[in-house]
């Protein structure tokens, strides 16, 4: 057992190398959520409290969140830089999954090359390294996740059933995303019913008080976003012309791309065979979260991302009894002088579609990040612009205005309780596409807008090469240009 | 022994007498919250468009009109027909004035919380059954919408729960005052005639599924004689009055969100459904969430006893019928079903024999907070509700200085202009009474989309509209989405417009033709 935690310490090290190493590949972060978190650890510091007020975002309005994770990485930040927590501690804790999905593996298998091999599966999801640059709450939430369903397992025992409360406490005031455990829950409660399993009491107890908790903190947090969208708040209130793609379909190819196809494969073999052959409690619980996670982002109730990564570890855990399967099948046949050849096989294939995806998703993301012409031209806004300046730009470059650039923005990516967002939106994509600076010059003086902020996530987002209107002096002066990719205009008239 | 079991006895009437008397204190305190915080909110108008309807009503009742009241603050002119509740606050506006808006509603609900737990009790419910469900009704947003506005489902809520009772006692006398209330409360709609029947015919069901094998003939007479006495009122009224089906106000009839391409329909149509229905997520009539959660725990729990239970989810379901045919005001009906598995709900769940003590008490306390939480909630949107202190200035800005003429407002503002601006409007919320309400409805969309002066002109002149009233609500959505759009580029740009008054809420402009 001792050699077992060397070698999840060994693949666990492995794993944070591999993402830390990216990540650290650029000083910026991946996406404007990321600076949006910063901001909020920001202000924790200076005030003790987390910022719901912000008069910078669509100028002025309320933000409303779960705080902790603002509050956690603050905790970080007491004694590192805010740059070294937002890249170190994300990735650090992600990394617990190993381990995790090691004891995991370990109950359904009971075998420790499995248990071993199902933990590196998990620590090498694509999806999960998809996010290593951009702050996610997901990198601590999802091995709290996993480590409540170890606990759910043997709710019996020691005080199982107290750590999986005080997890799921503070997870539910990370992330909402513990709905998915709350569905998986309900879903194995109901399979092990059907299955005519015996109950345990303690299942039924933490089940019922996490459900009534979650709810209830819930409605404490989103109290008012509940109030003024009704149940479309599950759709966050997105723009009608990008919910689409927001809540974007998945297929299998991406699918396969973002969990890797040998966990997936035989997570779905592993599936069936605990459904109809082998009856065993203890997968029903993850069978039920991977069908959770499968049916919410098929139903478009969650994003991909969260989506994929439950899936994928699921998946991967999963995995471990198809590993236990072969190996003892081998075992009993000829084969099994071909043991170390097809156990390198085993590898050589985990390397292909786990690692190396991974290692791909992990370069996009750092290649994603926001470059060194965006950071340029948020800092010459800074300097050179009056303080109540309103700046256009993309909602997905936001919340960049208001963090590096200090400024007012037109629109961000939080889009919770902005009214008439669809004409937010509308305007914005109109502003940018507008062909004559009439129609330009009447929307931006209706949305109080001071300079326009165009660069090349703008031209990907509304197809256009440039601003048509750029071109009359009278109404728009050029005033910054970083290699004809970024531009920054003021509104003169 | 005697003496001793007397004097037990004795002690477990006071205790329950206080127990009452402590509970129907909780009652009042909550059902006068709402206007307590709209007062110190500033504002001492009632609450809501309904209470300003019936108030009207009752003014008018008081000033000499009779059953029939020809109502002229309206384009075309509408009738309503008086019931007991117009009638009673009609005798108490003289007595207190607008007050009685207040109290009248507030006593039938302290009484309906009173006749549920007498019903219960009479249904055999024991004492902690009972204080439960009383509790988990007093603190449902739907009780407190029924009984805080002035509202006529209060006096028809606290008529068929009264006549309940008294239907369900086994004496002659009670059969008869039974009728009478059943008989007052089924002037009410046709809604209130046919659930009144099917209480009867579910009762009866009941207790003939009760009755042991072979012993049948002596009561069975005995509850047709009582069914049919009751019923005949009920079909003489049915058949002999102009009857509404329901006088639904608050028309959130289940559409459907457009949402963008894409979208799953059924998780559109699921939201819709939970946005008509749950008082957390923004329904005006509804239901909290815990408390659905809690009325569906209670609905499982009882399944083992169905055969007691059978017309109680009969009643329900017609229930939930109606709310999808009517609207979902008939919610304040279907609360006394919902309260009674709500509070079964909550105590199967502290008696389910936990193994922890300690997640019991979490749980049981998160489930009380939730409860709680939803109430708080709701009493301030009920607060909130209109009209609202900033927009009294148009009203009487209106009555003061403006001659007569039609208004076209947005509906949940006409009844204050019909009210506290004493002008007619083209027509408001009550959507059964009023002649042509559709071609009315779709005219006005037509006028406010149009950016055609010549249109909007014959518009105007169809209805001979006076003034155009713009609130917020309709410049944010609920008519545009965009500042010139349709009617709005007109009034800027045309002269047929003036605006006379403005502020941040209501602007109204006079048509000149």
């Amino acid at each position: 057992m001792k050699k077992d935690y060397y070698w999840i310490l060994a693949i666990a090290m492995l794993a944070l190398a591999l993402r830390l190493y990216f990540a650290f590949q650029t000083p910026a972060f991946t996406g404007d959520e990321a600076y949006m978190t910063l901001r909020q650890v920001e202000h924790i510091r200076a005030t003790g409290m987390p910022l719901t007020y912000d008069e910078l975002s669509y100028g002025g309005r309320t933000h409303i969140f779960a705080p902790f994770f603002y509050y956690f990485l603050a905790f970080f930040n007491l004694f590192l830089p805010l740059d070294l927590v937002g890249k170190l501690i994300p990735n650090l804790f992600s990394i617990l999954i190993i381990p995790i999905a090691y004891l995991l593996s370990w109950k359904l298998t009971r075998q420790r090359d499995a248990a071993i091999f199902g933990a590196a599966m998990a620590g090498f999801i694509p999806a999960f390294f998809s996010n290593l640059n951009s702050i996610s709450a997901y990198s601590v939430v999802f091995p709290m996740l996993f480590y409540m369903i170890y606990c759910f397992i043997d709710i019996d025992e020691d005080n199982n059933a107290y750590i999986f409360m005080a997890l799921f406490f503070v997870s539910t005031l990370f992330s909402s995303i513990t709905f998915l455990l709350l569905i998986s829950m309900v879903g194995y409660l109901v399979l092990a019913k059907l299955e005519n399993f015996r109950m345990k009491k303690n299942e039924l107890e933490v089940t019922m008080f996490s459900i009534f908790f979650f709810l209830w903190l819930q409605i404490l947090v989103y109290k008012n976003a509940f109030l003024f969208h009704g149940a479309a708040i599950i759709w966050q209130n997105i723009p009608v012309q990008i919910l689409a793609d927001y809540f974007a379909g998945t297929n299998i190819v991406k699918v396969i791309s973002l969990i890797g196809a040998i966990p997936l494969t035989y997570g779905v073999y592993s599936i069936s065979h605990y459904l109809f052959d082998e009856k065993n409690k203890n997968a029903y619980i993850l069978i039920s979260m991977a069908f959770s996670a499968a049916l919410l982002v098929w139903l478009k109730l969650i994003t991909t991302e969260p989506g994929m990564l439950c899936l994928g570890i699921t998946m991967a855990i999963l995995f471990s009894r198809f590993y236990q399967f072969v190996f003892d099948e081998l075992k009993i046949t000829r084969l099994n002088r071909f043991y170390r050849p097809i156990w390198a096989a085993f590898i050589f294939i985990f390397i292909f579609s786990s690692v190396v995806p991974s290692a791909y998703y992990a370069g996009r993301a750092a290649e994603n990040s926001l470059s060194i012409r965006d950071i340029s031209a948020m800092q010459w806004i800074k300097i050179n612009t009056p303080p109540d300046s309103v700046i256009l730009s993309t909602p997905g470059e936001g919340n960049l205005i208001t963090a590096l650039a200090k400024r007012r923005n037109t629109a961000d990516s939080d889009y919770l309780l902005i009214p008439n967002i669809n004409k937010r939106f509308k305007d914005i994509k109109n502003i940018f596409t507008a062909y004559y600076s009439a129609d330009a010059a009447r929307l931006l003086n209706e949305n109080g807008i001071d300079y326009i902020y165009f660069s090349d996530r703008a031209r990907q987002e509304f197809k256009i090469k440039g601003l048509n209107f750029a071109d009359d002096n009278t109404c728009f002066r050029p005033v910054y240009d970083f290699d004809g990719k970024v531009q920054i205009y003021e509104v003169l008239c | 022994m005697r003496m001793q079991a007397m004097a037990e006895q004795d002690k477990y009437r006071k205790n329950e007498i206080a127990y009452i008397f402590y509970g129907l204190l909780i009652v009042l305190a909550i059902l006068l919250l709402p206007h307590v915080m709209r007062m110190l909110d500033g504002n001492f108008t009632l609450i809501g468009e309904r209470s300003h309807i019936n108030l009207r009503l009752s003014e008018m009742l008081g000033s000499g009109y009779s059953y029939r009241i020809d109502d002229s603050l309206v384009h075309g002119g509408r009738i309503f027909h008086a019931n007991l509740y117009n009638v009673m606050s009609a005798a108490l506006f003289k007595l207190i004035g607008v007050y009685s808006s207040v109290l009248l509603p507030v006593l039938l609900g302290l009484a309906s919380a009173y006749l549920l737990y007498s019903i219960l009790k009479r249904f055999g419910f024991d004492a902690v059954q009972r204080y439960a469900i009383c509790l988990v009704l007093a603190l449902s947003p739907s009780f407190l919408y029924a009984f805080s506005l002035s509202n006529q489902d209060s006096m028809a809520i606290a008529l068929t729960l009264f006549g309940i009772l008294l239907f369900s006692e086994n004496k002659k006398d009670y059969t008869f005052y039974a009728a009478v209330c059943f008989a007052l409360a089924s002037f009410f709609s046709l809604f209130n005639i046919i659930l009144i029947a099917l209480f009867m015919l579910f009762y009866s069901a009941g207790k003939a599924a009760d009755r042991p094998a072979g012993n049948e003939p002596a009561g069975k007479n005995n509850m047709m004689n009582k069914i049919f006495f009751c019923s005949v009122p009920l079909f003489v009224i049915a058949i002999s009055k102009p009857i509404v089906l329901y006088n639904s106000l608050v028309s959130q009839s289940f559409h459907i969100q457009p949402m963008a391409a894409g979208a799953v329909s059924i998780t559109q149509a699921f939201a819709g459904i939970l946005n008509n229905f749950i008082t957390d997520l923004g329904a005006v009539t509804g239901f909290g969430i815990f408390y659905l959660i809690l009325a569906v725990t209670g609905f499982v729990s009882t399944w083992n006893e169905k055969s007691r239970y059978y017309p109680l989810y009969l009643g329900t379901l017609f229930m939930l019928f109606a709310v999808f045919y009517s609207g979902n005001e008939i919610n304040a009906y279907a609360n006394f079903a919902f309260a009674v598995f709500a509070g079964l709900g909550i105590l199967r769940i502290r008696d389910m024999g936990w193994q922890s003590v300690f997640i019991k008490d979490a749980t049981l306390l998160i489930i009380v907070c939730g409860l709680l939480f939803s109430t708080v909630s709701y009493i301030n949107i009920l607060g909130d509700m209109e009209p609202r202190q900033n927009e009294m200035g148009a009203f009487a800005f209106m009555r003061e200085s403006q001659p007569d003429g039609i208004v076209l407002s947005s509906p949940s503002k006409a009844m204050m202009f019909e009210y506290f601006g004493q002008k007619p409007v083209l027509f408001d919320n009550l959507a059964g009474t009023i002649r042509n309400y559709d071609e009315k409805a779709d005219d006005a969309n037509a006028l406010y989309m149009s950016g055609n002066i010549e249109e909007a002109r014959s518009i105007l002149k169809k209805y001979d509209i006076a003034y155009i009233a713009i609130d917020s609500g309709m410049r944010n959505g609920l008519v545009w989405d965009e500042p010139d759009k349709g009617m709005l580029a007109l009034l800027k740009n045309s002269k047929t417009f003036k605006k006379v008054y403005d502020s941040s809420e209501i602007e109204i402009w006079k048509v000149n033709y």
